[in-house]
């Protein structure tokens, strides 16, 4: 498996948790392709660009300036080139309300953004891990569903 | 019958004359034997005496023997001999006659067969005697002697046994006599008796048969009276038999007639009897009666038959019995002329009769249509009296379909049945009185009388007129006049009343009315109008333009408008304009009216209102409303500061915290570490405060969009979410069945979150902590008084757990936020999970209270409404 | 006017339904063993390989060339046989694989965990979660029912492995998937 190479993208405006996001991500022994996305508009641009390469995973911060994580959900799940893609939720909010309205617009995962870095660390593998698991098994991908 | 009867009881009498007479017979031989007995009897004595007399003549005989002079002539000589020969004469003779008497007597017999040897050997002893004192004189007196004793000696048997058949003779006697005495005494008595009672059976039968004769006296009489006074012919036929053919009956003989010939057909009996039939009645020739009479005769059974007779011209109808008696005929006829007259006058009454009924069917019918046809109910009934004779009820004889659609009753299923029960009001409401009192007054009645069905009220007017024993109502709906009447009633108190109270009510609700006529544009207002407007009531002239004088130079242009609106198209829109009063003030009228036609003038009528309070207090308001939202949305910002821009900054505290801790920890030096560790501490403290008093701000109290919930499913998902801790201190809970309440399901979560994480969190040391959640139903008297009830019953669900408890004095303050009882080190609190329970309570109106007793437990009670 | 209709699969027999048409329109003598495993009956030319490969990896179906990888997925289908066996579910796992594939447990164990970044135990636990979740959203089976099927000793232990995995308890998840689909309904 090690040959294959996992494409993940970030969208997150805060410059901190994308510098954490991405040390968190080289600690763990998953190949990974990480692209950094400055905020929500800037994630759509990248992925509507005609002959871009589809990420296997795209984590999205809820609250960002100039277009929100729930935006792009929106339009990634409206869009038919890119509705089957795998979206992780990555935000600071534990609203009940968020999370409903994330997962009924069709986030597969829901992650709050922990407190800790070795929780971060932890978290981030697991989404790899189950999205991996999602992508290589038998697995239904109608009830991809999961908070971390 | 009667014959009968008495022919019974002479044959019974007959039988006790039989039985009288056999009595008869039988006395008379009874007392010939009787007699017969009698003559025995006295024979039978006549006898003994007769043995008797022999018997004497014996003693005398040998008695003689013995005396001293027989001696003597026995002793002299030469008539000794002669005398002896007598004597023994004497006593053969005298034998002879006791021999012949006793001859039927056995034991006589037999003593006198010794008794003629004693005579024969006295006989004897006496020659000898006789001899000796011829023979011999010496020795005379001695032989003589020794004679003398051989003689007493026989004399002496001879007595003894004469003595012996005196006793017989005696016994026989004395035998003889009881026999005849009894016969005497007791025949008389029985042929006495025997003779009564034989004379007495003959009276009576005699006396029976006297009866009876006069009984068949009165019978022949009554039966010649019946014969006499009986309507129906009856005669009495003997066949007479033709010579020259043998058995053939040529005519009847008339042997009895009754009185009836002379009545009906003019014949007089006396004349007829004795003649023929077919002289007297020719007719039956020829009607087949004769043969009739003939055929009754011959086979000796009845015949009945009818036939039509003419008699002066008169026809007639007889039915004729002809019934074999005796050696004749009885003929016996009914004169059936009237009931076949009846039979043809019924026949004919019957046909008048059906004509009769067509033309009721007929007038029925019309009848029937005009009670169809007509708007009233019209209803027969017929009284039911009681025992006083009183009227106590009535039968519906008729009702029209009317009533249908009033009562619901059809008229062929209530008819003949009782007014109680059809109609069971008219006995509350007055209408069994008039029905009455139009029977018994013979007086129509009038009434009007309310229907209750469903709710409603009908009024029906109706009259009741008496018609035969019952009454006739007819009744018509007028409900809709009663209704106008009473509304026209009532609108006209509601006027009075109105009037009365208006001019108050404009003071009070700072209104004025005004008319206002349009063509000659001259006003009335009231008096608060011009109250209202600073002015003296009635100060000037009121119109249009007048008014116009008062209305603010701001809003005349609108008040133009309107009024050009108003006169043109006679539309009225309510509107709010300003004025300015006489005194300079400024005041805010809404004014609305409406056009009505007020003798034959168009006229607009109105109101207006000073609503100048109002109009401030909506400007306050809009003002207030804009400072709300202001602050709603300053809250609003708070709270996503609160939530995300402040829990931002301490989540790269803790991240950044806990990545130096990763690359560096290792390199503190112990002060730093612990100081390190402090920092951590508090940003974690930090945290939890934040997102508590972010649920308490959440908790929104004007949400009430409520749904139902199971607060079992609320308590499984908080049971579920709390997993970890429950299993860490082996927590116990155990719960009753909760209820289903109206609510909102995440407070309700948060409540038993924080209650039973409380119970967890302040457990005691010594023991695992256990919660027990009780549930009951309370009633809303369990609430304290400042609380508003909204239910009678609330759910009561008690938190009990076993942990450190907290001082009663505490059971409030417990409550409020950012009390802590207990050192921030010991228990890691943040004061805000029981504050934030209150406030989720109180939100679903319901009311939290603690118990509480150091180192025992605590208690926690909510009351939500039911 | 737009109408929504809502379809069930059955993957099995979808997936080899699939496979059989391609191979069969390539005129390949083959007998398809399982899901994922097909035996050719023939020496499959290069060219005629690249022809299938290249269909079937626009339907997202790959051939696996690599011995390793190729057993990750017969323990993977190994697994998913266990699970939906009734018969066999209540063996231990271990001694099930390894009788199954031949190959020693910790082989096995070793293979799975080096190619999947994650160990056969905990593939059969999200395994036997994502089963749970489709018995949740297809049937309708109580969670008790389910517990049994899946070889869980109580309703507890799947709610207590589910609420670990996927971070939702069984009814919030069931709470969200009918909201979506109420939602996606709209």
């Amino acid at each position: 498996m090690s040959t294959t190479l996992l494409n993940i993208v970030l969208a997150d405006d805060d410059e901190d948790d994308r510098m954490l996001f991405a040390e968190a991500i080289e600690e763990i022994p998953i190949r990974t392709k990480l692209s950094l996305f400055n905020h929500g508009q800037e994630l759509m641009d990248y992925l509507t660009l005609p002959n871009v390469v589809l990420p296997n995973l795209i984590f999205l911060d809820l609250n960002m300036p100039i277009k929100n994580g729930l935006q792009c959900l929106k339009e990634i799940r409206s869009n038919p080139r890119l509705k089957d893609l795998c979206v992780a939720i990555y935000s600071t909010s534990s609203s009940e309300k968020d999370v409903e309205e994330t997962f009924l617009n069709g986030a597969n995962i829901y992650v709050n953004k922990p407190d800790n870095f070795s929780k971060l660390r932890e978290v981030v593998e697991k989404v790899l891990q189950l999205n991996w698991q999602y992508h290589t098994s038998n697995l239904n991908k109608d009830t991809f569903l999961f908070r971390m | 019958m009667d014959f009968k009867r008495i022919y019974m009881s002479s044959k019974t009498y007959l039988v006790a004359l039989i039985i009288a007479i056999g009595l008869l017979l039988f006395t008379t031989s009874m007392a010939y034997r009787q007699i017969i007995r009698m003559q025995e009897s006295a024979e039978m004595v006549a006898q003994t005496l007769r043995v008797y007399n022999a018997i004497g003549d014996l003693t005398t005989h040998y008695s003689k023997a013995d005396s001293e002079e027989f001696r003597k002539e026995l002793l002299n000589k030469g008539a000794s001999s002669n005398t002896l020969e007598n004597y023994k004469l004497e006593g053969t003779t005298v034998i002879n006659n006791l021999e012949s008497l006793t001859g039927n007597n056995e034991p006589q017999r037999a003593h006198i067969k010794p008794l003629k040897s004693l005579l024969n050997k006295l006989y004897g002893q006496l020659t000898e005697l006789d001899s000796i004192s011829y023979t011999t004189n010496k020795l005379p007196f001695d032989i003589r002697k020794t004679q003398k004793s051989k003689i007493n000696n026989t004399l002496y048997n001879i007595r003894s046994i004469k003595n012996r058949m005196l006793d017989q003779e005696e016994y026989l006697m004395e035998e003889r006599e009881a026999s005849y005495k009894s016969d005497k005494s007791t025949t008389p008595i029985t042929l006495l008796l025997l003779a009564f009672f034989a004379l007495l059976v003959f009276i009576v039968s005699f006396y029976r048969i006297y009866l009876n004769k006069l009984k068949v006296h009165e019978s022949e009489a009554f039966l010649q009276s019946v014969l006499d006074t009986t309507d129906n012919i009856v005669n009495y036929f003997e066949p007479i038999f033709d010579p020259d053919k043998d058995k053939h009956i040529a005519d009847f003989k008339i042997v009895f007639a009754n009185l009836c010939n002379r009545d009906y057909l003019g014949l007089e009996p006396d004349e007829i009897m004795g003649k023929t039939v077919l002289d007297i009645f020719p007719f039956f020739t020829n009607n087949g009666g004769f043969e009739e009479f003939t055929k009754s005769y011959n086979e000796k059974e009845k015949v009945d038959f009818d036939r039509e007779v003419v008699i002066d011209g008169e026809k007639m109808w007889f039915h004729i019995f002809v019934t074999p008696l005796l050696e004749g005929v009885l003929f016996t006829a009914r004169n059936s002329t009237a009931e076949e007259k009846a039979k043809e006058a019924q026949f004919l009454f019957k046909k008048r009769l059906e004509k009769q009924n067509l033309e009721l069917l007929d007038n029925k019918a019309l009848l029937n249509n005009i009670f169809k046809s007509i708007s009233h109910i019209v209803m027969h009934f017929k009284s039911i009296r009681g025992k006083d004779d009183a009227i106590i009820d009535f039968e519906i004889l008729f009702v029209n379909d009317r009533i249908s659609p009033i009562s619901g009753d059809i008229p062929d299923e209530i008819k003949n049945k009782k007014v109680s029960e059809i109609f069971p009001n008219i006995f509350k409401n007055g209408v069994f009185e008039h029905l009455v009192s139009a029977i018994e007054n013979e007086d129509p009645v009038n009434y009007e009388v309310p229907y209750y069905k469903n709710g409603f009220e009908q009024w029906f007017k109706a009259t009741a007129i008496k018609l035969g024993d019952g009454v006739t109502i007819t009744t018509i709906d007028i409900t809709e006049d009663k209704k106008k009447s009473n509304q026209l009633k009532q609108l006209n108190e509601a006027l009075s009343i109105q009037n009365t109270i208006f001019a108050d009510a404009e003071v009070i609700a700072k209104t004025g009315s005004y008319v206002w006529h349009i063509d000659t544009d001259v006003s009335e207002l009231s008096d608060n109008f011009f109250r209202m407007l600073g002015c003296e009531p009635h100060e000037f002239e009121a119109s249009f333009k007048r008014y116009r004088d008062f209305v603010h130079p701001d809003d005349l242009e609108l008040y133009d408008y309107r009024g050009a609106q108003i006169t043109k198209y006679e539309k009225v829109e309510e509107h709010t304009y300003r004025i300015i009063t006489k005194q300079g003030d400024t005041k805010h009228f809404k004014s609305n009216g409406q056009f009505i036609e007020k003798n034959g003038e168009t006229v607009m009528i109105g109101v207006v209102q000073d609503v100048t309070d109002i109009v401030e207090a909506e400007k306050k308001l809009v003002k207030r409303n804009l400072e709300l939202k202001r602050s709603n949305a300053e809250l609003e910002s708070f709270n996503r500061v609160a939530s995300h821009d402040l829990q931002e900054p301490l989540r790269k505290i803790q991240l950044f915290v806990s990545r130096i801790e990763d690359r560096e920890g290792d390199q503190f030096s112990e002060k730093g570490r612990v100081y390190f560790d402090k920092v951590r501490k508090a940003v974690t403290r930090m945290q939890s405060l934040i997102t508590n008093l972010l649920a308490y701000s959440r908790i929104d109290s004007t949400k009430k969009d409520f749904e139902r919930i199971n607060l079992n499913l609320v308590l499984d998902k908080v049971k579920e979410d709390l997993t970890n801790s429950i299993n860490e201190t082996n927590t116990i809970i155990i719960a009753d069945k909760l209820p289903k309440i109206k609510g909102i399901v995440f407070q309700m979560e948060q409540l038993f979150t924080n209650l039973l994480s409380n119970a967890i969190k302040y457990k005691s040391t010594d023991a695992p902590p256990k919660v027990k959640i009780v549930y009951e139903k309370a009633p809303e008297s369990e609430l304290p008084k400042h609380i508003i009830k909204v239910s009678k019953v609330y759910h009561k669900i008690s938190f009990i757990d076993n942990g450190i408890g907290f001082e009663p004095i505490h059971a409030t303050k417990i409550f409020e936020v950012f009390q802590r009882l207990h050192q921030k080190t010991e228990y890691s609190g943040t004061g805000i999970g029981l504050a934030i329970c209150e406030k989720i309570v109180e939100n679903h109106n319901g009311y939290i209270y603690a118990k509480g007793e150091l180192g025992v437990g605590a208690e926690f009670i909510i009351y939500l409404p039911a | 006017m737009e109408v929504k209709l809502f379809f069930k699969y059955d993957f099995d027999t979808l997936c080899k339904a699939f496979i059989k048409e391609h191979l069969d329109a390539l005129d390949i003598s083959y007998a398809i063993n399982s899901i994922n495993e097909v035996t050719i009956n023939e020496n499959l030319q290069k060219d005629k390989q690249k022809t299938l490969s290249e269909a079937l990896k626009k339907y997202g179906i790959e051939i696996l060339t690599d011995q390793k990888a190729t057993l990750v997925e017969r323990i993977k289908h190994a697994i998913d046989k266990m699970l939906k066996d009734e018969k066999s579910k209540n063996l231990k796992l271990s001694a099930y694989l390894s009788d199954n594939l031949n190959y020693s447990y910790t082989y096995l164990s070793s293979v799975f965990s080096e190619n999947t970044y994650t160990s056969i135990e905990n593939y059969t636990i999200l395994r036997k979660v994502d089963l749970a979740k489709e018995f949740m959203c297809n049937t309708d089976l109580t969670l008790t029912e389910i517990a049994y099927r899946l070889n869980y000793s109580s309703v507890a232990h799947l709610s207590g492995q589910f609420k670990k995995v996927t971070g939702l308890t069984p009814s919030a998840f069931q709470n969200i998937m009918k909201k979506k689909k109420d939602y996606n309904l709209q």
